[in-house]
Formats: C-alpha cells, sequence, structure tokens
C-alpha cells in the first residue's frame, strides 16, 4: 500500500505540469509512461504504454478556456495499472494496457469535472485578490496564486489514490474472472491501437499535397525494410532527417 | 531602431522569467492568468516602486483580466516590463500603455501559441518520439528511450528558448516587437511542420504495418492490408466527428465481437 501512495504523489505532482506549473511536457504519457514504468522496475512496458497513449490522445488541443478530460491522469493511472495487472495477474501487456485504459478514462473525466470546481473556488481566490493586497501587501498574491496549485495536487492525489488504491483492488479481481474471447479482444485492440492517431493526424493534415507524402513515405519505408528488415530504428532516424531537410527547403506557394 | 532599453538588473529579468513558469497555477474563470500575470512581474513591482502603496497600486493594474498562449505570454512580460521601467524612469507617461498594449497583444498571441505549439509541434514531435519506441527491437531499452528524448529535448528547445528569450527579446525591442511578430510567416511555418508530420506518419505507418503484420496477423502483405483498411475505416469514423475516445471503445466492442466468434 506505501508504493500505491508515492506512487499517487508523484502521479499528482506530474499531472501538475499538464497545465498548472511549468507544462515541461513531463506530463505527456510519452514522458510519464516512462517515468512511472522506471518507478515500478519496469522501463521497458512504462515506455511502450506511454507511447501507445501518447499516440491515442496525439490530436487533442487544450485551446482557449476549454477544458477536455485529463488525459494525463488517465494516461499515469493506466500505466501504473498496466504494470500492476502484469504482476499480479500475469496477464499479456496488450490486454493488460487495453482493460487499465478502459478504466482509467473515467478518471480523467472525473478530474476534468473537478478541474472546473477547482477554478470555480479560484475565482472565489481571484475576488479576494485586491482586498487581500490592500491587507497584506505582495505576498498575498504570491500566497493566492501557489494556492491554486495545493488545491490541483490535492485533486489529483485523490484521483491516483482511489483509482490505484481501492478501485485497482476491484479491476485486479474483474481481470481476472474475463473470459478468453475477451482478454483476446483486448489483445487484438492493442495491436490495431496505432491505427488510430494515423487516422486522426491523416485527418488533421490540410492539404491533400502534404497527405500525398504520407503514402509517399509509407511505400518508401515499407520497401526499405524489406530490404533492411532488423535496421528499422535507424531508417526511421534517417527519415526524420529527411523529413526536416524537406520541411526545411519548402516555401510557401 | 529602438530605443536603448531603461535599466534593470538581470536578477529582476531571471525572477521574472522564473516566475511565469506558474502563470496557470490559480487560472480561473474570471481573471483567467491574472493572478499569475501579477505573480510573475513582482519582482519588477519591487525593484521599480520603493514604497507599498505605489507597488500595490502598479501590481492591482496587472491584475485585469489577462489570457493567452502560456509560452507565448513571456513575450508579452518582457514588453511590460519595459515599458513600466520606462514609465518609472519617466513618471505619468507610460502607465496606460502598458496595459492596452498586453491586451492588444494578448489575443494573437494566443491564436499563434496555440497553432504553433499544440496543433502542430507538439503532435509532430510526439510521433517521432512514439515511432522509436515502437520501431525499438523488443528488449532493447536505450533504442526505446530515444523516443521521450527526442520528444522532450527537441520540443524543449522550442519551449524554453521562448519562455527565456521572449522576456529577454520583449524587454529589449519593447514595443517595436509587434513590428518583428508581423513579419513571422505562420503559413510557411504550418507547412513545414506539416511536411515533417506526414512524413513521420508515413513511415511510423509502415514500420508498425511492417512488423505487426508478420507477427501478429496473418503475414506481412494481408497484415498491412488488415491493418490499412481498419485506419481508412478510422478515418471515416473521425471525418464523422467521433472523439479518439469513443473510437478506442468502439474498437474494444468489434475486436471482443471478433473473438468471441471466433474469427481469429
Amino acid at each position: 500500500m506505501e508504493y500505491v501512495v508515492w506512487l499517487s504523489f508523484l502521479g499528482a505532482l506530474l499531472a501538475l505540469d499538464q497545465a498548472m506549473v511549468g507544462q515541461f511536457m513531463i506530463s505527456q504519457p510519452l514522458i510519464a509512461g516512462a517515468l512511472i514504468g522506471a518507478l515500478l522496475g519496469d522501463l521497458p512496458a512504462g515506455l511502450l504504454v506511454g507511447a501507445m497513449l501518447q499516440l491515442i490522445w496525439i490530436g487533442v488541443l487544450p485551446v482557449g478556456a476549454y477544458i477536455p478530460s485529463d488525459h494525463t491522469i488517465s494516461s499515469g493511472i493506466a500505466t501504473a495499472l498496466t504494470i500492476m495487472l502484469m504482476r499480479q495477474q500475469g496477464g499479456a501487456l496488450g490486454a493488460c494496457l487495453i482493460f487499465a485504459l478502459a478504466v482509467a478514462i473515467p478518471a480523467g473525466w472525473l478530474s476534468g469535472k473537478l478541474d472546473v470546481v477547482v477554478r470555480h473556488f479560484n475565482s472565489r481566490l481571484a475576488r479576494q485578490a485586491e482586498p487581500w493586497l490592500n491587507q497584506y501587501g505582495l505576498r498575498s498574491i504570491d500566497a493566492i496564486n501557489l494556492s491554486g496549485l495545493i488545491t490541483a495536487f490535492i485533486r489529483n492525489f485523490v484521483i491516483y489514490l482511489l483509482w490505484l488504491g481501492p478501485l485497482a483492488i476491484l479491476f485486479g479481481l474483474v481481470f481476472g474472472l474475463l473470459p478468453l474471447p475477451v482478454t483476446r479482444g483486448l489483445g487484438l485492440v492493442f495491436w490495431v491501437l496505432p491505427m488510430l492517431p494515423l487516422a486522426i493526424l491523416f485527418d488533421m493534415l490540410e492539404k491533400n499535397s502534404i497527405r500525398c507524402l504520407v503514402v509517399a513515405a509509407f511505400a518508401l519505408i515499407w520497401v526499405a525494410l524489406g530490404l533492411w528488415s532488423g535496421q528499422a530504428v535507424w531508417l526511421l532516424a534517417a527519415t526524420m532527417v529527411a523529413g526536416a531537410l524537406l520541411a526545411a527547403r519548402s516555401r510557401v506557394r | 531602431m529602438s530605443a536603448p532599453a531603461p535599466r534593470i538588473k538581470t536578477r529582476t529579468l531571471l525572477a521574472i522569467i522564473v516566475r511565469s513558469f506558474f502563470l496557470q497555477s490559480c487560472w480561473n474563470f474570471q481573471g483567467m492568468q491574472n493572478l499569475g500575470f501579477g505573480f510573475s512581474l513582482i519582482p519588477l513591482v519591487k525593484a521599480l516602486q520603493p514604497g507599498r502603496e505605489a507597488r500595490e497600486a502598479m501590481l492591482k493594474r496587472h491584475l485585469e483580466f489577462f489570457n493567452t498562449h502560456p509560452y507565448c505570454a513571456s513575450i508579452i512580460l518582457g514588453v511590460v516590463t519595459r515599458l513600466e521601467a520606462e514609465a518609472a524612469e519617466n513618471p505619468g507617461q507610460q502607465t496606460l500603455q502598458a496595459n492596452q498594449v498586453k491586451s492588444g497583444m494578448m489575443g494573437p498571441l494566443a491564436a499563434l501559441g496555440d497553432m504553433v505549439f499544440w496543433a502542430m509541434l507538439r503532435p509532430a514531435l510526439a510521433l517521432a518520439g512514439v515511432s522509436f519506441v515502437l520501431a525499438a527491437p523488443a528488449g532493447q531499452v536505450w533504442p526505446a528511450l530515444l523516443g521521450p528524448i527526442i520528444f522532450l529535448g527537441l520540443f524543449s528547445v522550442a519551449h524554453l528558448g521562448l519562455r527565456v528569450g521572449g522576456v529577454l527579446i520583449g524587454f529589449h525591442r519593447g514595443i517595436d516587437i509587434v513590428t518583428d511578430l508581423r513579419r513571422f510567416n505562420p503559413q510557411l511555418l504550418s507547412r513545414r511542420i506539416g511536411i515533417f508530420t506526414a512524413v513521420m506518419l508515413g513511415a511510423l505507418g509502415a514500420i508498425y504495418t511492417f512488423q505487426s503484420g508478420a507477427t501478429e496477423f496473418a503475414g506481412r502483405w494481408p497484415g498491412t492490408g488488415i491493418l490499412l483498411a481498419l485506419s481508412g475505416l478510422l478515418f471515416l469514423g473521425v471525418r464523422k466527428g467521433f472523439s479518439a475516445t469513443q473510437l478506442f471503445y468502439g474498437l474494444i466492442g468489434l475486436a471482443v465481437a471478433i473473438a468471441y466468434f471466433g474469427w481469429i
């Protein structure tokens, strides 16, 4: 139980990066997954889970005052739950990840709803800013601004603790009772999941000429992999450099 | 050529930069980032105003409504620092202008920041990072670790460059930065990042279908075909307005049904 508290503490701190402090991107699933995986002693699983989760929400934009479902919380909880389920239930990574994500998405939804409550609370503090500034001086603004962090941290911590504590026990029991076709289906989703962001990003690309580039790069790399099948990482690095050079040479007509 | 910048200690500018990372700590529906903006300017207020009443009056002016992209706010902080410093050197001249400039710049910079960072740069670099994790051979951690390193490293160059450089350049250029920003061509940047994203998207698709098609499905060619057909279906779903979460749960339902009826 002690590691659940520590994990919740770390997850709640990481989640502050999403909007409240810094926005360094350490709360992004790719980074948070690696960190949580390393903390739980399974870095490869953390990396893979983080990468999959990063892909799912790659097209979500936190624009303006819009408060989306909290994907940072969902991803952090899903990463931890995946590794916990793999250890406790001996399940395959794919099925564990998809199950963990399916049960972690409501945590992000709850966090988004609570975020609205926290921001209304912040509005009440904001209304007190000027009177407190008159009464207590500049330090009152320091205190009010940083108090927003405390309320957000408490919200994150409670959600993490709930999902990784009592609910994790329930999820473990449910996962253990799942019939074989369901776990096979979950495993199948894991393997087809990267096709989802492909579709989302393809839709986000505005011009057909740029979409043609996707097809060309796909065909070229697919053929190249046939020739050098064990060199995927090098091929990818070369593609990244080529993509950057091609982008740098382009002009707006 | 802009006029020489007023004298402000480097320590003060650094303190503003560090505090700007807390711009959204108390984001609220009333003033949005107003408290964070005031919080960021406290070192300047202390540097420019000796008395308590003058300090409070100056800070109150900056507790008005403020909302922009959190990274681009650093440019506004730099410009406001300059205007307030000039106003302090020449009392009675420019205090109103600082707030006018602030409210005039926040809208365009919010749109620019949302487009460059959230809609383009983050998805493009995340895609590159994820591709390395998925391309890494099973059991090899170091090639996979390149993914987060590339994502965080390249994003931080742009993000921290703007956070630190924005305050410094905004301070040195003052109001002239508006002219500099007009020269910035968002269409060109959009096209360039779009091309990079397209190339990485094609590469990820190829690597994933090549590897998974062979190992998880009926063979390389049929596997790639199945995955691409599914991608096409999902594309139609995206076009119909379904969210990623809805499509994810839909995929679970479909896959469980396929497994239940023994089609795989």
